[in-house]
């Protein structure tokens, strides 16, 4: 399923190994560049990039919100108020709605950089305010499930790929397979129904039970400002809400992302050089843990960081489903409002999230691997 | 064409190796031998079975009640009846009517488009290949979803618009696949004659570029057959896709959550998409294994 | 002239579709101490596969059948983790494209030391000091920066001595060479085979040496045997080997080598023209 743990899909514009220079004789001190210079031009690059990206995506976004058939005046009105020219026009007004595309526009791309992402139509808060509301609610459940996916997928893709063609392997592709295919929305239901439903295991959806009030807001994660604020109760309450949601989406993840490990080890192991490392006679334990593993987790590396961000898409369908108050919900219902300033914030998060994360990983990539950067 | 050499023919010296492979390759078998392969052909082919002959096979008219509402799954509904008193077990046999062919129109969309895109990109370089892989690039900047809903929403619910946001989703997909294989493709001429692309080239780039690319296309396609019927489903889900009554999956699994209590209302139809989209996804497992020479014995049989 | 490895009606079949094929069939060899045995013979005619059936790496579900006797034990019995005991440290392998053979991840340095101290229980600084060494042996210059430095660091031929390095670390009584210098430019081949020639004559250590090049042959290799389709064909010093063959598939052989030659002058001939 797309919106959680991508399926084997390259990144976007990522290197695989690049192509190895076979004609530099070792000399003098043709190492490797020197190192700082090489980070600070990899990030400077890619940020210029990540910017004109992000340009990009609001000129997108705001084409598309804006001239396509949608009135958001009609969406956000009742019918009656609607109906009535003068409100109408007030409403239009209001947003800006009756000014020519170009300025709506510009203003709103100069809005952006002052740091206004402008007034959401359905909440009347302004956006900023919402998102700040919103994201670490989902951010909440994301990271724990993100966390999860990755170490479970690991360690079962290379049990996986070592016996591959066992019934271990094949069980465990079925089942990754079937986490695959499944609805995400469908999954979270049918885990509602039985663990609470029937077991009662887990609370009915929401953040926190109807008790208690949230903790004193740091970061807006219920969980850390109520150990923050020394609430215990208030905490544990708070972890019960987050098992199902986190469950859900570490299921998801860990499906998408354990076929890929499982994928970049068998590669890896069917390379010469862990054949040439078994004709040394060395040791199962050194060759899986020192050569299998280090070239198999590459890869991983930046497929697990892309999954953080399609993780997002999956929590929008999953918080439908556990009325879980985070960006999902917020995006699905600014995409239904046709409330242009909300979506085009919720758009710019997570491209900015996305690009990051590109980022973040091209960064890494350059530490980690030896062969990028050296002549 | 020129046989290089043997002594200078480093090239020669891999196929020594897949020589090996072939032998090894070989011991795939025949498709038939693959329980998986088959288990999934069938799936397919029964749900197309069910999705083409959906209004004779159907016990009862999906659209309209034909029992007493939320009644839970007996003798006369297998499936049980929905809010309605709709029999359900003939609404998701219904659906399979709305969800198949959608599905593969948006993969024939998306091919054609990002084929096109691919294409153009790959043989004419530069800055529409710039253009078009920044475009790509930005339309796989947003979780899938997202993206769609956005596009949805924006143009109005609606099938029609739930095709199109879908197969805007996914054509950059397509369009890396055919453009590197453009690449590959005019990698080779180059080196075998030595000669820049002429006038002529284009015809016989498309020629070669088919085969080459039809291979991670084909097993491209097979898997994206099950994401879009994921998606439709999402957005069903959402309200934003196929309206009611038209009997969509995701649509009956919406309603069927407003009251836990009836499972049978959204069990089912969420074990067809399951069952479905897993067979595609096995499938196009299947295909690829059997593409890549490095399959040898061990696959998921 | 006292025998180190012998092979006996060896016999190494692979599974496919239908069953089993045999891509050695019956093939008998002999390798003594200190001297360098070439096995020549086309892509897929078994060479390989005899190699990679001595150091018990063969492809999952090969059979084998057929005695290979090292140092007094037949090989083929061996469990994997006594094999193990002699891969790299009795016998070693180098393959054919050091590209692939070196991990890219791992410094040379691990690369050299690790089976090393597993092998031979050294400790650390020992182990460096004696890499140190080896890479003096195979002419890698500045052999402690070398250390330091990653494979792709290197051009093909430093990657291959490297490789030789490796294989040589542990002192062992055999060296397998598949194919060493098919990945190499010609320019380089020739200082690899004439490294191969001096590390003979120095350790004493003896070389199976696979190839598919008659020219190469007839360079390094004191006797030779011809492989075709899995069985040997002809044997014998090298010398008689390629000017008195007995089989016709040797005659074929080299009458094919001669004509590829000529091919190759007349192709680097129209090369040139084009670039008038």
């Amino acid at each position: 399923m797309m919106p959680v743990g991508a399926q084997e899909r390259p990144p976007a514009s990522h290197p695989s190994a690049p192509a190895v220079d076979a004609s530099s004789a070792i000399c003098g001190s043709n190492q490797r560049k020197p190192f700082m210079p090489l980070l600070l031009k990899t990030i400077a690059k890619r940020l210029l990039a990540t910017v004109a990206l992000l340009w990009g995506v609001t000129v997108v976004t705001f084409l598309l919100v804006s001239v396509v058939p949608g009135d958001p005046a009609a969406a956000n009105l009742s019918q009656q108020a609607y109906d009535d020219p003068e409100i109408r026009e007030a409403f239009r007004s209001k947003w800006g709605l009756d000014q020519p595309l170009i300025v709506q526009y510009g203003q709103y791309l100069w809005n952006i950089l002052h740091g206004d992402l402008g007034v959401s139509q359905q909440t009347n808060r302004p956006v900023l305010e919402d998102l700040s509301r919103y994201i670490p609610a989902t951010i909440e459940i994301a990271i724990p499930a993100m966390v999860i996916a990755i170490i479970v997928a690991v360690a079962l893709g290379i049990l996986s790929a070592m016996r591959k063609g066992s019934a271990l392997d094949n069980g465990i592709r079925v089942l990754s397979l079937t986490g695959l295919s499944t609805p995400p929305f469908w999954l979270a239901l049918v885990a509602l129904y039985v663990f609470f439903y029937i077991f009662g295991w887990v609370p009915n959806g929401g953040r926190l039970s109807n008790m208690y009030d949230p903790p004193p807001t740091i970061t807006g994660m219920y969980t850390i400002d109520a150990l923050a604020a020394g609430q215990i109760t208030v905490f544990w309450d708070a972890v019960w809400h987050l098992a199902l949601p986190v469950g859900i989406l570490a299921v998801l993840t860990t499906s998408g992302l354990l076929r890929f490990v499982r994928s970049s080890m068998l590669e890896v192991l069917d390379s010469d050089y862990i054949r040439a490392a078994v004709a040394k006679g060395l040791p199962r334990r050194i060759i899986t843990w020192r050569h299998v593993f280090k070239a198999g987790l590459l890869p991983v590396l930046t497929v697990s960081a892309l999954t953080m961000a399609s993780l997002m898409g999956g929590a929008v369908l999953v918080e439908q489903v556990l009325s879980w108050p985070g960006l999902g919900q917020y995006a699905y219902k600014s995409a239904l409002g046709l409330d242009l300033q909300a979506i085009l914030g919720v758009t710019l998060f997570v491209a900015i999230v996305y690009t990051g994360i590109n980022l973040i990983v091209d960064v890494l990539y350059t530490v980690i691997d030896p062969r990028i950067g050296a002549k | 064409m020129i046989s290089l050499p043997p002594v200078l023919d480093a090239a020669k010296a891999k196929r020594l190796n897949l020589k090996t492979s072939r032998m090894l390759r070989t011991q795939f078998g025949s498709v038939w031998t693959r329980p998986w392969t088959v288990i999934s052909l069938a799936v397919i082919t029964i749900w197309t079975f069910l999705a083409i002959t959906a209004p004779w096979v159907v016990p009862f008219d999906p659209l309209k009640p034909v029992g007493e509402n939320l009644q839970a799954p007996s003798s006369t509904h297998w499936f049980g009846t929905d809010e309605l008193g709709r029999d359900v077990l003939s609404r998701v046999i219904a659906g399979s009517q709305l969800s198949l062919p959608l599905a593969v129109i948006i993969v024939v969309f998306s091919l054609l488009v990002g084929g096109i895109v691919g294409l153009l990109a790959g043989y004419l370089g530069r800055t529409v290949d710039g253009i078009a892989m920044r475009l790509a690039d930005l339309v796989l900047a947003f979780p899938q979803i997202i993206l769609a809903m956005a596009v949805t929403a924006a143009f109005g619910p609606s099938t029609g618009n739930a095709v199109l946001a879908l197969v805007i989703v996914s054509w950059p997909l397509y369009a890396r696949i055919i453009r590197s294989s453009v690449l590959s493709v005019r990698e080779q001429e180059y080196v075998v004659s030595g000669h820049l692309l002429g006038s002529g080239m284009f015809k016989s780039l498309v020629k070669d570029v088919i085969p080459n690319s039809a291979g991670p296309a084909l097993v491209m396609s097979t898997i994206e057959l099950g994401n879009a019927i994921l998606m439709l489903a999402a957005l069903s889900y959402l309200g934003l896709g196929p309206r009611p009554p038209a009997a969509e999956w995701g649509a009956m699994i919406a309603l069927g959550s407003q009251n836990l209590s009836n499972w049978w209302i959204s069990l089912f139809p969420g074990l067809a998409i399951l069952t479905i989209v897993m067979a595609f996804n096995m499938l196009g497992d299947s295909i690829q294994d059997y593409l890549d020479p490095r399959s040898r014995g061990g696959k998921l049989r | 002239m006292k025998p180190i490895l012998e092979i006996d009606a060896l016999r190494v079949s692979l599974p496919n579709a239908e069953g089993f094929t045999d891509v050695v069939k019956e093939a008998t060899l002999t390798v003594n101490e200190g001297e360098i045995v070439g096995l020549a013979g086309e892509s897929g005619s078994g060479k390989t596969m005899t190699s990679s059936a001595i150091l018990g790496i063969l492809p999952k579900g090969a059979r084998t059948s057929g005695t290979i006797t090292f140092e007094g034990t037949d090989l083929l019995s061996l469990s994997n983790s006594e094999l193990s005991r002699i891969r790299g440290s009795r016998i070693s392998m180098i393959f054919q494209d050091p590209s692939a053979a070196l991990h890219p991840l791992l410094t040379i340095g691990t690369q050299i030391t690790e089976h090393m101290r597993h092998h031979l229980k050294i400790g650390k600084r020992e182990a460096t000091e004696r890499a140190v060494m080896l890479l003096k042996q195979v002419q890698i210059a500045e052999p402690r920066k070398a250390l330091r430095s990653y494979p792709h660091q290197f051009s093909g031929g430093m990657r291959q001595r490297a490789a030789i390095a490796i294989a040589l670390a542990c002192e062992p009584r055999m060296l397998i060479a598949d194919e060493p210098t098919t990945a190499l430019d010609v320019t380089v081949q020739d200082g690899i085979l004439q490294l191969f020639n001096r590390l003979c004559d120095e350790t004493g250590v003896a070389v199976l040496f696979i190839t598919h090049d008659l020219g190469v042959l007839s360079t390094i290799a004191d006797r030779a045997y011809v492989f075709r389709d899995g069985a040997v064909v002809e044997s014998g010093d090298t010398d008689d080997v390629l000017l008195r063959p007995t089989h016709e598939y040797t005659q074929a052989l080299i009458a094919s080598r001669a004509q590829s030659l000529a091919q190759e002058r007349v192709g680097a001939e129209v090369q040139e023209g084009d670039h008038k």
